[in-house]
């Protein structure tokens, strides 16, 4: 898992472009949506002593007050959240072919041909995602679901239904973590079979799933490091924030920019993250030949076109 | 009830902010209970004995079935001739869904199918069987069966008793409301035929079982023999004096004095923990906790809970009137009976999970059931129809209590049946913030003081019932101080103690103890469904050259000006901070008669805050409170900075 990362951190320190042109474009929207916020916040709170106690500390009655008395505003502000997120989430899925052969191919940003390989494989990157939002809807509609077993509601002790429901949501975690990480497969083998359409999606989707049950270890090692490197920096983050606030030595400066620097830091880990599954995904297959050389696009392309290339998790999962 | 079906601030003297608000006052007494507060005479010895019961019953723990037999004294305490008793039956609420409560409950599922229902199978006076037929007062359903009215052979006089000898067989249905059994466990609360009041004019306060209603009853002696199959365990109100077994059934016998009610609870195998505690005055008291196996680990916090309300409350309301308390926590899957109170013995509630510093559900409940047991049932109200003077004192002193012996709490909130702050802060509040909260979600429609039944939505009965009530006792408290509240609920628990009071008697105590103005504090923010919002309006700088009244040497020199003004009808007069920019402050009562009113000053003005020391805690908005002449824009930074972040983090590739 290192030696992944390793080689994923050597090839994003070629694409630092990548990295900074993604991070900016989360920045953008993200100041546009918020610059409305601050002016309703600074106007409603600015002059209120409330301001003073709510620096410190979440005062939820004051927290509430606050939501409830501008509740239009509010109102409005969550549909254009809404609508930012849902936009910056299409435009990653659109983006995705370009991102992938930029990765694969390490070097200066060349964003014609970011847009071009995105434009290649796009229809069937909207199918996928099209599946995805389907999968993780049926996950969060079983998460709500009842389950309704009169033994286990009339047992004399809590303890049966406890742990039902606490199996319940452990299995539908595991389930989502294994849908996000199998549509990130399907869409680097939709990306290297360059295919578009609906089938081209079905048969990468057959194909990341085959790749991750056959090779759920490394799968899941690769989303537990980049979860923990994330949760990481949450930690050093919130513990220095506590630290400061209650040290009041936090300037607020320092906390809006300690915030950035966090989300410039998450944006790296899932281009890590990506990376490394691509590498995953070509040494897995690669061993057979050379895994240490499948680092450029060429290189992944060798392996995943390999003979049978409609079954290359096949080929991978023998290994 | 507990309210889970569902802080701090200066003490002051009130005479600070004593201004007489005329139009405010003649509407209040307008308004208030049409009932006058009764004379401070005492309670008579007859008048705590006005109906007694001795019952013998004997339970299938099969088919959930008592049958039995009462035989009632009761004496007619009014002043006019009574040829009608009112009987209730309240576990016919729960006999289809054609009843009254049924139709009123949303929350009941409809698939519910093990009904319970209570049949009168005769009534006897002296050997001479009594007619009797369904009456529905409140709402004329027809199908409701919870009130009978009985048709005596001949009126009872005033100060006459008579005996009325009843049969009767009971149903038990799977717990609800209170009420009922689920697998062996059983609780046996509200069983019998139980008459109504009589009031002194002669008429009778004898409601329909209502969704929110609750209980209201005389006072007398009760005996209770029941039979059941050995193996159970039995707790029960009063004083258990004889446990017998022949064979396979054993027999139980409890008696109670001066209790308005008797409930039990059974379950095989139950094991419970009995103890001696003696208050801070020594009074010895044996404490009964009948704890699921789920929850024995949480067995001592529930011990303490209690005896820490004890202690609190025979400081607030005097002496704990009976000789034993048992605890009765409801299996998981019973909640339904939990949180309720009966005399000498309550339901409380047990999660399966709570973590230490999380106090919502096993000390809240506890304590505010702990807390019922002096009202309503050693001061009797009708909760039926002022259901806020018994679940809103008691919601009162559970807070109190917490906040006094525990400290800030988190709430008891889940994930994936998780305690939520096992993974992220989850803040502490005090309770009367947790009621505030609570309140703000459904502030107005509803005043406090409405018939249980009247509520527009069972939210609303909560929110108004529970939090208003909560919040307005609270905020009297910081009015009047913590020395003056104390008097207030040690007489009116001493001056009705075995006797009904209402909410006028209420009232009167408050005036006795604190002043009109209390008074009126209590009615305008009780009795007015308006969410009061006090507010500066404006905070100005004005230049002391330019005005008429400033004088030769004031030119050029600067000072200020504060609007206050209140956005609701309740005219209750708060307190003002106006703070200068030399660090002086001016600190006055403004009295409020006029919707805004507008202060000038010499000095240029810091800042001003109305209610700096939140005595009208049921202020809606806590942000328009108070003004300052330099804004302070860190905060709409911060959480700017932490929004984007955020929204950058949702759609970072």
């Amino acid at each position: 898992m290192t030696r992944l990362y390793r080689q994923a951190i050597t090839d994003l320190s070629r694409c630092r472009g990548l990295v900074l042109t993604f991070y900016m474009l989360g920045l953008v929207p993200a100041v546009l949506l918020v610059l409305p916020f601050l002016t309703k916040i600074t106007e409603v709170l600015g002059p209120s002593l409330a301001s003073a106690r709510l620096l410190h500390q979440a005062d939820p009655l004051l927290i509430y007050d606050l939501l409830q008395q501008h509740a239009d505003f509010m109102s409005l502000f969550q549909w254009q959240l809404c609508v930012v997120v849902a936009t910056g989430c299409f435009l990653r899925l659109v983006l995705t072919g370009g991102v992938l052969d930029h990765l694969a191919s390490p070097g200066p940003l060349d964003l014609g041909r970011l847009f071009a390989s995105s434009l290649r494989v796009l229809p069937g990157m909207l199918w996928l995602g099209v599946f995805e939002l389907a999968a993780l809807g049926g996950i969060a509609l079983l998460l709500d679901l009842h389950i309704s077993i009169t033994a286990i509601q009339d047992a004399p002790t809590e303890w049966p239904a406890f742990w039902l429901g606490l199996t319940k949501v452990a299995m539908l975690g595991a389930a989502l973590a294994a849908v996000l990480q199998i549509f990130k497969y399907s869409r680097i083998l939709l990306f290297r079979s360059g295919g578009a359409g609906a089938h081209a999606a079905i048969v990468a989707l057959a194909d990341g799933a085959r790749f991750f049950f056959r090779n759920p270890g490394g799968a899941i090692g690769i989303s537990l490091y980049a979860l923990g490197l994330v949760a990481l920096a949450v930690i050093m983050r919130a513990t220095l924030t506590y630290a400061a606030v209650q040290l009041d030595l936090l300037p607020v400066a320092v906390g809006v920019l300690s915030t950035q620097v966090l989300v410039f830091f998450h944006q790296y880990i899932r281009f890590l993250n990506l990376a490394a599954s691509m590498q995953f995904a070509a040494s897995a297959a690669g061993s057979v030949e050379t895994p240490e050389k499948t680092t450029t696009a060429e290189g992944v392309d060798a392996v995943l076109d390999a003979p049978g290339s409609g079954e290359i998790s096949e080929e991978v999962g023998e290994v | 009830m507990s309210r889970k079906r569902c802080l701090r601030a200066h003490a002051g003297g009130l005479a600070g902010v004593c201004v007489a608000v005329g139009r405010t006052a003649v509407a209040i007494a307008c308004a208030m209970p049409c009932r006058p507060a009764r004379s401070q005479e005492p309670v008579s010895e007859a008048r705590t004995r006005v109906a007694s019961y001795r019952i013998e019953a004997s339970l299938d723990a099969h088919t959930k079935r008592l049958t039995g037999t009462t035989v009632l004294d009761w004496t007619n305490t009014s002043v006019r001739p009574v040829d009608q008793l009112m009987l209730h039956l309240y576990m016919n609420a729960f006999s289809s869904f054609d009843s009254t409560f049924m139709r009123e409950s949303h929350s009941v599922s409809e698939g519910f199918t093990e009904w319970g229902w209570t049949r009168l199978k005769s009534v006897r006076l002296d050997a001479e069987e009594i007619p009797w037929k369904f009456l529905a007062p409140d709402d004329g359903n027809t199908k409701d069966q919870t009130v009978a009215a009985l048709s005596l052979p001949r009126p009872v006089p005033p100060g006459d008793s008579v005996g009325l000898r009843m049969e009767f067989e009971t149903k038990l249905p799977r717990c609800i409301s209170r009420t009922g059994y689920v697998g062996d466990f059983m609780m046996i609360a509200q069983w019998y035929p139980k008459i109504g009041v009589l009031l002194a004019d002669g008429s009778w306060a004898c409601r329909q079982f209502h969704r929110d209603s609750e209980f209201f009853a005389d006072f007398g002696d009760y005996d209770v023999t029941l039979k059941l199959p050995v193996g159970y365990t039995v707790v029960g109100s009063g004083v258990q004096v004889q446990k017998s077994a022949h064979d396979t059934t054993q027999v139980v016998r409890f008696k109670a004095a001066r209790v308005t009610d008797v409930a039990l609870a059974a379950q095989p195998g139950a094991q419970v923990r009995r103890s001696l505690w003696r208050s801070p005055s020594g009074k010895p008291l044996r404490l009964n906790l009948l704890v699921q196996p789920d929850h024995l680990r949480y067995a001592d916090r529930h011990r303490a809970a209690m005896e820490t309300a004890l202690s609190l409350l025979e400081d607030w309301c005097g002496p704990f009137p009976l000789e034993e308390l048992t605890l009765v926590d409801p299996p998981w899957n019973g909640m339904e009976a939990g949180g309720m109170e009966y005399p000498g013995m309550f339901a409380t509630m047990t999660p399966l999970i709570e973590p230490g510093d999380c106090f919502s559900t096993i000390e809240d409940t506890t304590i505010h059931e702990t807390v019922h047991q002096y009202v309503p049932l050693l001061v009797a109200t009708n909760e039926a129809d002022e259901p806020w003077l018994d679940e809103g004192l008691a919601s009162y002193l559970t807070g109190r209590f917490l906040d006094e012996a525990y400290g800030a709490s988190r709430y008891d909130l889940k994930l994936a049946r998780l305690p939520l702050s096992w993974f992220v802060p989850v803040p502490k509040l005090y309770s009367w913030q947790a009621a505030k909260l609570s309140w703000l979600a459904d502030p107005e429609g509803d005043s406090a003081t409405r018939r249980s039944w009247e509520y527009t939505s069972e939210d609303s009965y909560y929110t108004q019932v529970y939090s208003r009530s909560h919040l307005v006792l609270q905020g009297l408290e910081n009015n009047i101080g913590t020395a003056r509240m104390k008097s207030i609920f040690r007489r009116f628990c001493s001056r009705f103690a075995h006797a009904h009071a209402t909410a006028a008697d209420f009232y009167a105590v408050v005036e006795e103890v604190a002043g009109p103005r209390a008074r009126e504090y209590l009615a305008s923010f009780l009795e007015s469904s308006a969410a009061p919002d006090y507010a500066v309006r404006s905070l100005d700088a004005i230049d002391l050259g330019d005005s008429n009244a400033a004088d030769a040497g004031s030119a050029g020199r600067t000072g200020g000006r504060v609007v206050v003004e209140r956005r609701s009808p309740n005219a209750y007069p708060v307190d003002v901070c106006v703070r200068f920019e030399d660090g002086r402050l001016d600190r006055f009562s403004w009295n409020a008669e006029h919707p805004s009113a507008e202060f000038q000053y010499w000095r240029p003005v810091a800042d001003a805050e109305v209610d700096p020391d939140a005595r009208v805690l049921l202020d809606t908005n806590g942000i328009n409170d108070s003004k300052m002449n330099r804004p302070d824009t860190r905060v709409a930074w911060k959480w700017s900075g932490l929004l984007a972040g955020l929204v950058q983090l949702l759609i970072a590739f």
